[in-house]
């Protein structure tokens, strides 16, 4: 009797239980760590990995410029494409899967995965600023990685041919069905530019951390720009803006000479933080020009916190802003200071170029010893100015994109190479300034390589 | 967008499985209460119109549990018995089957005792009884006309009830039999005797086998984890590896002996020694888990297969085609192992086994390595110290390791050891080599001792087998395991309808770590010289360049830091590198039959793995000192150290925990009437498997006090040697990853005849594989098969070939890849030291497309015996057919972070053939078997979307996949040789028809595929072994020889960018070009600086390297004693003793290299291992 009334009651809970459980069962997520980005917090967690985004930024601008040599033996102990990058070769200069190539275009797929998951998160006000703040950071982001591109695979900004120059490929999507193509120099900086802009309204003025994008940084990119396009009127502006919010200098006084590394990491002056490195870059490799050592007076800090003297007696570099032997990448204050006094003194504005040259040098003299740089004209300004950039911004990753505009300039920079009793030279304006794409992306999207 | 796929989705669901899901329940809640109504009275439900007595016992029996005893005289005369009951108590029944015979029972217990019909006995018996002779003990053997004992026959003192069954050895005693009476000897194989005792107290009969002997086949059941079912039914392709030749080998592990046996199994152990690939039946999926799944009894078995005893392995069963292995669903694409354990039968005598084995493993031979000579090495060196390669190291502030060729070559440049000293220890050094000084101080000779043990009984109702195993393993580096494993299954028959199994395993491992190998350690910039001396004349450690250069590290800190020298020989001392292993699995499965033929199970188990790894860096290891120097800040002006990493040890921690539930409804039916047969099967599964892990490091630890010292983690801390900050290690982690599945599965075989079986599964898998799309996670597999037994046929004509049946079936199975997925993915990382808060990395790309690997599979088979049954086996043609196959595609990594992509690229062929024959060439007294494997596998790419025919896609010397449509799936590709440059040396390839040496191009990813020769598969066309046994008296020897042919490999040869920065040579070097002229001798490029490794990778991938890989192999020789059948009188019911050599190497090979095609030629090959044992039966 029991039994009959059992039966059908154990059924119904059991169907119950299997029909409702088992979508839930199998929703389960099958490992914790894993993740379909969906949330701010997912999308800040990608911005805030610092392997991705804050290392890795290319090399080559640094190690292709004239800062930089090397002695034949540690040339030829090198593996053949770092070899090859030191001369200029034509091609095979990246390795070809993991070069400054990939490390820029992960940097645009990840930020192209937050802006477009971004777009399914409604923004509400309760999150509105923290939505602001990871769109402006993912913009921000990935404007410096096309502004990073074009100064390395195209030619030098320049107004008339900038239409027709091949520029570097614009990815603005993760769609894998869309083939990287090539638009022109103009499009290129149209689009860093636009993302840079755009960012600034969303952006904080600075940063929780300095590895996290902020207004300042993205202001010292823009005045970057157009810097490398001789636009000096708006890149003296965005500078300005720029040193607003942060004008701050380390006094270089106040840095103890005796750590290996002097310069203590995250320094005030930094706006953005990011590195890069190689080798290369590690002073028993690569050696400071002799000539710019040189160049530095007996009281200039500088002299003593950015060099360590070699058995051989030659100098490596030591004051990166990375505390390491790694070079500096992201967006300080003394560059955005020089940028300004270059506008000023390009625009005639000799005293205020003046002005900005002498703030930092007075945080780069011994105390008791600056007397102010004078110059007897605007174009003297800027000669002073040029030749401080230089001796300012070592390791920084900037001395390409300064060669390549200057010599649209007619500075006639050449560089120069001699390892091996061979002679390699690179004339000014020359083709060689684009550096080769690898040939790897070229041969799987057949996009076309730059002349040679 | 996920939850509207989901919401699709569940109204299917619903429909379609829920209405099976309330039968099911419907029937196994019916069970459950059948269960409660039944466990009281012994009752009858059967009907039977003159149904013969035997088939009513047989039922009786069925229903009841009640066992019949009777001779086969009565049954002659029995009169057939018509019968009507419903729930009838058990003695009425059995009145009424008694009624009109001849004869009448007796109960004793759950024995029906079937006596002839006697007079009750008169008062005066007892005096007649005292008055004859004494009762004797007989002790008696039966055997066959071949000396076969026949086993299980029945003993019967004629007229009396008293009477017993032989033993396995045809043995059987009698006690206190009157020495006149008659003993009937009976079975079912054997023609019925009656011997007269005659006052003797030994019998030695032989018995007469059954004309009808060649019906009585011996049914071998093979076992799917579902169901066990009989080969002769069975459609699909079953390959069963019984005890016998599983115990031809000793291993501590179960994996390692099925390499030779198992019939169609490739272990590919190229790329990982260790861990070998397992291929059955070749290739099923491109870039998905290749491994097959191993089934443990009825689950998938889910922990280390090193847990598992193998003395408690009863056989195993491989599951090649889809009829036989799609009911495992979608994990099955690779095939299934499934691994049966020993039971106890209900019934059963008292069975006690002893195993006892010794284990002794030679050292490895290091020189197997194809090393340069140190001499070679050293002039290698200073060729380039000369080149000033090594300057840039040397003036390194980094301070990194020098070799001490450098390091004397650096004395005798700033003058500090005078030239003549330093040529003079050079040339010392060029004698020595560290091969020499690992066998002399490193390795020992390894001994592996096993015991094992089991009892077995079954009384009426129930049975058990308890078993336990220890083994205690020294490994040739000194490295201690000590495994304990225990094992109990008991199975009760609760009722004539319920019957309940419950099972346990436990096992427990202890792990020592001991020193490190030859190939384990690795110094900064690459491996160790190979002219490196452990040890001083002495014996005492001699520091070896590990991390920082010596001289460095002599006078650093001056004094105030810890010694900051790497001993090789001593660090294991300071290393206490343990691992725990618990792993526990619980059963029960219990049966109720609920009408005739139909039963339901529920079967659940437990299972659960842990995994302690500890490993101590004590104060004196190398690793604790490195890291405590490293973050020390030393004040050179008072002496002062600072330490910001505590002066104690290092105890880092790794704890790993499986955790497995499986639980199975299932419904059987099993019906036969007339000419029909009718299996069937159909259930459900749900499965959840978790892995958890940890990870964690403590400083300041000392095992003496447990001591803790808490760190920070956080921030950064100048390193001693450059002053670049870094973060103190933490090493600190957690993982946890679930995997669910559900399943509905159902088969059913249906034979007519005995002569024609269809068969025909299904099977539908759902998963919470992440990332998938919801419906996506659905797949439906199933299979079909047809079984003829030809010979059963009337117009069946082959006389020599008396068994033949043929079997066809065809079906798709599955295969899933966890890791891939079709959304972007990322996988939170550790969170950032700067801002404090979680950081992510993308770890999968959106790649939507992605689909389930789908693999058809056509199976052709004959089994056959002839020669009565001393020629017997099987011949099987398979065809798959693989579709929407996982493949790395190379990608624009502008597109997507990733060179390469795994997208469903790819459809693959493959055909083989599988042959297994076994025959018995001579026959009694020497006996001589023979048993061949030979598998044939041929697998061909039929599409490949690859955008994209770059050469350099292709060069893994076979290793991975070069899936170039038409080609096998692994091949090897090369570029064809054009010799070397008379002038340089130099090796040239052709552009454009013409030699040349134009890397840059032939390297380059311009330079397509079609420029590449072809060189041939990577993996074996044909293999398999040959096993032949010899016996004589009890003594058999056994040997195995195994064979893989028309393949090739790429052997490494000397790659000069590797010499040069990591220090890999290869003796090759030796017969390098050096001057013009050696063209004509060689073919080994010349030595060049700076090395060009585009020269060096078209070198080591050009044609002239391509080698035949074919070789034979001799696996292992084992020579068994049969002492027990020598020794009759020795008390014990059986007694082996074993010999038995593995890994004996090979004894022909294709190639001159002198490798072992089956491992490379830098690795280390498994030693000979020589073991000796005794098994023991009581």
């Amino acid at each position: 009797m029991t039994i009959n009334i059992k039966i059908p009651i154990a059924i119904l809970v059991l169907v119950f239980l299997i029909s409702t459980s088992c979508k839930k069962f199998l929703d389960e997520k099958s490992d914790k760590k894993l993740v379909i980005p969906s949330t701010l917090a997912d999308l800040q967690a990608l911005l805030d990995n610092s392997n991705t985004l804050v290392l890795n930024d290319p090399y080559a601008p640094e190690f292709c410029s004239d800062n930089i040599y090397l002695l034949t033996p540690s040339w030829l102990s090198l593996p053949d494409y770092v070899r090859g990058m030191y001369i200029w070769n034509k091609d095979n200069i990246f390795e070809p899967t993991t070069n400054d190539w990939s490390s820029l275009y992960r940097k645009v797929y990840v930020t192209n995965t937050v802006l477009e998951t971004l777009q399914k998160i409604e923004k509400v006000a309760s999150n509105e600023e923290e939505w602001n703040n990871i769109k402006g950071q993912a913009l921000m982001i990935r404007g410096k990685s096309f502004l990073c591109a074009v100064l390395i695979w195209a030619p030098a900004y320049d107004s008339t041919s900038a239409n027709s120059d091949m520029g570097i490929p614009l990815r603005l999507n993760t769609d894998l069905a869309e083939t990287a193509v090539r638009p022109s120099v103009q499009q290129t900086y149209v689009q860093a530019i636009s993302d840079l802009q755009a960012s600034i309204p969303l952006l904080p003025k600075r940063g929780i951390h300095q590895i996290r994008a902020c207004k300042a940084a993205a202001y010292g990119l823009l005045a970057r720009t157009y810097l490398s396009m001789r636009n000096y009127p708006k890149s003296g502006l965005y500078a300005d803006s720029s040193l607003q919010i942060n004008a701050t200098l380390l006094n270089y006084n106040t840095v103890s000479i005796s750590p290996t590394f002097p310069i203590a990491l995250f320094n005030t002056e930094i706006n953005y933080y990011t590195t890069f490195s190689n080798t290369v870059f590690t002073n028993s490799y690569g050696r400071v020009d002799s000539l710019l050592y040189a160049s530095y007076a007996a009281n200039d800090c500088r002299k003593t916190l950015f060099f360590s003297a070699n058995t051989d007696g030659s100098f490596g570099f030591r004051g990166s802003y990375t505390a390491s032997a790694a070079g500096f990448g992201g967006v300080a204050s003394d560059e955005v200071y020089l940028t300004r006094a270059e506008a000023f003194a390009r625009a005639g504005m000799t005293n205020e170029a003046l002005t900005d040259l002498n703030t930092l040098l007075q945080a780069r003299i011994k105390t008791g010893t600056f007397t102010p740089v004078t110059a007897s004209g605007s174009s003297d300004a800027l000669a002073k100015i040029l030749l401080e950039r230089r001796k300012e911004l070592l390791w920084r990753g900037l001395r390409w994109m300064d060669i390549k505009r200057l010599n649209k300039e007619g500075a006639g920079i050449t560089l120069k190479r001699i390892v091996n009793n061979t002679v390699y030279t690179l004339a000014p304006n020359a083709l060689g300034f684009a550096l080769p794409i690898p040939e790897y992306v070229i041969n799987l999207s057949g996009m076309p390589q730059n002349p040679r | 967008m996920q939850n509207s796929a989901t919401g699709k989705f569940l109204p299917r669901l619903t429909h379609q499985t829920l209405l099976f899901m309330r039968m099911l329940t419907v029937f196994i809640l019916a069970a459950c209460v059948q269960v409660h109504a039944n466990v009281s009275a012994q009752t009858v439900t059967y009907s039977a119109k003159n149904a013969p007595i035997e088939k009513v016992f047989k039922e009786i029996k069925r229903q009841t549990g009640y066992g019949f005893m009777y001779s086969s005289n009565i049954v002659k005369v029995a009169k057939p018995v018509t019968i009507e009951a419903d729930k009838t108590d058990l003695k009425e029944v059995l009145d009424a089957c008694f009624l009109n015979q001849p004869f009448t029972y007796e109960l004793n217990g759950k024995t029906v005792v079937v006596k002839e019909r006697v007079d009750p006995p008169k008062k005066e018996s007892g005096v007649s009884e005292a008055l004859s002779a004494p009762p004797v003990d007989v002790h008696g053997v039966v055997k066959d006309e071949t000396g076969k004992p026949v086993v299980g026959a029945s003993v019967q003192v004629k007229g009396t009830n008293k009477g017993t069954t032989t033993n396995e050895l045809g043995e059987f005693i009698l006690i206190g039999v009157d020495d006149k009476a008659t003993i009937v000897i009976s079975a079912v194989n054997i023609e019925t005797r009656e011997v007269g005792i005659n006052g003797r107290k030994e019998i030695s009969l032989v018995a007469k086998v059954k004309i009808s002997k060649l019906e009585d086949v011996e049914i071998t059941n093979v076992n799917t984890g579902y169901q066990s079912l009989p080969k002769e039914r069975a459609t699909g392709s079953f390959e069963k590896i019984d005890n016998k030749l599983f115990n031809q080998q000793v291993s501590t592990t179960v994996l390692n002996r099925l390499e030779t046996i198992a019939n169609g199994l490739y272990f590919d152990k190229k790329t990982n020694t260790a861990s070998p690939r397992i291929a059955i039946r070749g290739i099923s999926s491109i870039l998905g888990p290749t491994a097959p799944l191993i089934i443990l009894d009825n689950f998938p078995y889910e922990g280390d297969l090193a847990n598992i005893n193998p003395n408690d392995v009863e056989s195993v069963t491989l599951l090649k085609d889809a009829a036989a292995a799609s009911i495992w669903g979608a994990r099955a694409g690779n095939g299934v192992i499934v691994i049966t354990t020993k039971n106890a039968k209900i019934g059963q005598p008292l069975k006690i086994e002893l195993h006892n084995s010794v284990t002794i493993e030679e050292k490895p031979n290091l020189f197997y390595y194809k090393n340069m000579t140190s001499s070679d090495y050293i002039d290698a060196e200073l060729f380039l110290y000369n080149k000033g390669f090594y300057n840039s190291q040397i003036s390194s502030v980094a301070k990194s390791g020098l070799a001490p060729v450098i390091e004397l070559l650096v004395k005798k440049a700033n003058g500090s050891m005078n030239a003549a000293e330093v040529d003079s220890r050079i040339n010392a050094l060029r004698s020595i080599d560290i091969r020499n000084e690992y066998n002399k101080y490193m390795y020992q000779v390894g001994i592996n001792t096993q015991h094992a043990f089991t009892l077995s009984t079954g009384s009426n109702n129930s049975s058990h087998i308890f078993s336990a195993g220890f083994d205690n393993n020294t490994s040739v580096l000194g490295g201690k395991l000590s495994r304990i494993s225990i094992r109990n299954n008991s199975s009760f028959r609760i009722n004539n309808r319920t019957q309940l199994i419950a099972g346990i395993t436990y096992t427990q491992s202890n792990t020592i770590a001991g020193r490190t190998g030859y190939d384990g350690l690795s110094s900064s910039p690459g491996i160790l010289p190979l002219y490196t001396q452990l040890a001083d004349v002495n014996g005492n450690a001699l520091p070896v360049t590990v991390g920082l250069r010596i001289p460095y590290v002599d006078t650093v800190g001056r004094g105030k830091l810890v010694d900051w020298h790497y001993y090789a020989l001593d660090e294991h001392k300071h290393v206490d590198n343990r691992t725990d292993l618990q792993s526990f699995i619980g059963n029960a499965t219990l049966t109720y039959k609920i009408i005739k033929g139909l039963s339901a199970d529920i079967k659940y188990q437990y299972e659960s793995q842990n995994i302690n790894n500890n490993i101590v860096n004590d104060i004196g290891s190398y690793y604790t000192r490195n890291l405590i120097n490293t973050f020390s800040q030393l004040n050179y002006t008072t002496g002062s150290v600072t330490y910001k990493v505590p002066y104690a040890g290092i105890l880092r921690s790794n704890n790993t925990k499986i955790e497995a539930h499986n639980i199975r409804g299932q419904l059987s039916y099993t019906r036969q009437w007339k000419s029909h047969e009718l299996n069937a099967i159909a259930g459900t599964e749900v499965r959840s498997t978790k892995a958890t892990g940890s990870s964690l490091v403590t400083y300041g630890y000392n095992a003496d006090i447990l001591s803790v010292i808490p760190m920070d983690f956080v921030n950064l801390y100048p390193t001693f040697v450059t002053g670049s900050n870094a973060l103190i290690p933490s090493d600190q982690n957690f993982s946890s990853v679930l995997n669910r599945y559900v399943s509905f599965f159902g088969n059913a075989a249906y034979t007519f005849k005995s002569k024609y079986s269809f068969s025909i599964s299904g099977r539908r898998d759902a998963s919470n594989l992440f990332g998938v799309r919801t419906n996506n996670k659905w797949t439906p597999l199933w299979s079909t098969g047809f079984a003829w037994d030809i010979s059963k046929e009337k117009f069946y004509a082959l006389k020599h070939l008396p068994t033949l049946r043929l079997r066809a079936t065809y079906g798709y199975s599955g295969n899933v890849d966890p890791n891939r997925s079709g959304f972007t993915v990322s996988n939170a990382a550790v969170s950032s030291i700067y801002t404090l808060l979680p950081t992510a990395t993308l770890s999968q790309f959106s790649n939507p497309d992605l689909r389930w690997e789908r693999m058809g599979i056509l199976n052709l088979g004959a089994d056959f015996k002839a020669f009565d049954n001393r020629l017997q086996g099987s011949i099987e043609y398979y065809h798959k057919n693989g579709k929407d196959l996982l493949g790395f595609t190379p990608v624009d990594y502008t597109t997507v972070p990733a060179s390469r992509l795994a997208k469903n690229v790819a459809s693959i062929k493959a055909n083989g053939w599988d042959v297994n024959i076994s025959s018995i060439n001579i026959r009694a007294p020497f006996i001589w078997e023979t048993n061949i494997n030979f598998n044939y596998n041929n697998d061909k790419v039929t599409d490949y979307f690859i955008t994209n025919r770059s050469a350099i896609n292709y060069l893994s010397g076979g290793l991975s996949i070069s899936a170039f449509v038409g080609q096998p799936v692994y091949g090897i590709y090369v570029y064809p040789w054009a010799g070397l440059d008379p002038q340089s040396g130099d090796p040239m390839g052709f552009l454009n028809g013409k030699a040349s040496k134009d890397y840059n191009t032939l390297v380059g990813s311009s330079w397509p595929i079609d420029s590449l020769k072809y060189a041939g598969p990577s993996m074996p066309r044909f293999f398999g072994s040959i096993g032949n046994s010899f016996s004589y008296k009890g003594l058999t020897l056994s040997i195995r020889v195994s064979f893989k042919m028309g393949y090739y490999f790429l052997p490494n040869s000397i790659n000069y960018n590797n010499l040069f920065s990591d220090r890999k040579g290869h003796i090759d070097y030796e017969g390098r070009w050096q001057k013009p002229g050696d063209e004509q001798f060689t073919t080994i490029p010349s030595l060049v600086y700076p090395a060009d490794s585009r020269r060096d990778q078209f070198y080591n991938n050009s044609e002239i390297l391509v080698q035949k890989a074919d070789h034979i192999r001799l696996q292992y020789i084992t020579l068994n004693y049969n002492v027990k059948s020598i020794f009759k009188r020795l008390p014990v019911k059986n007694l082996d003793m074993y010999i038995n050599i593995n890994n004996l190497g090979l004894i022909w090979r294709a190639n001159d290299r002198g490798i072992d095609p089956d491992y490379r030629d830098n690795t280390i090959l498994p030693s000979k291992t020589y073991a000796i044992g005794i098994r023991t039966s009581l």
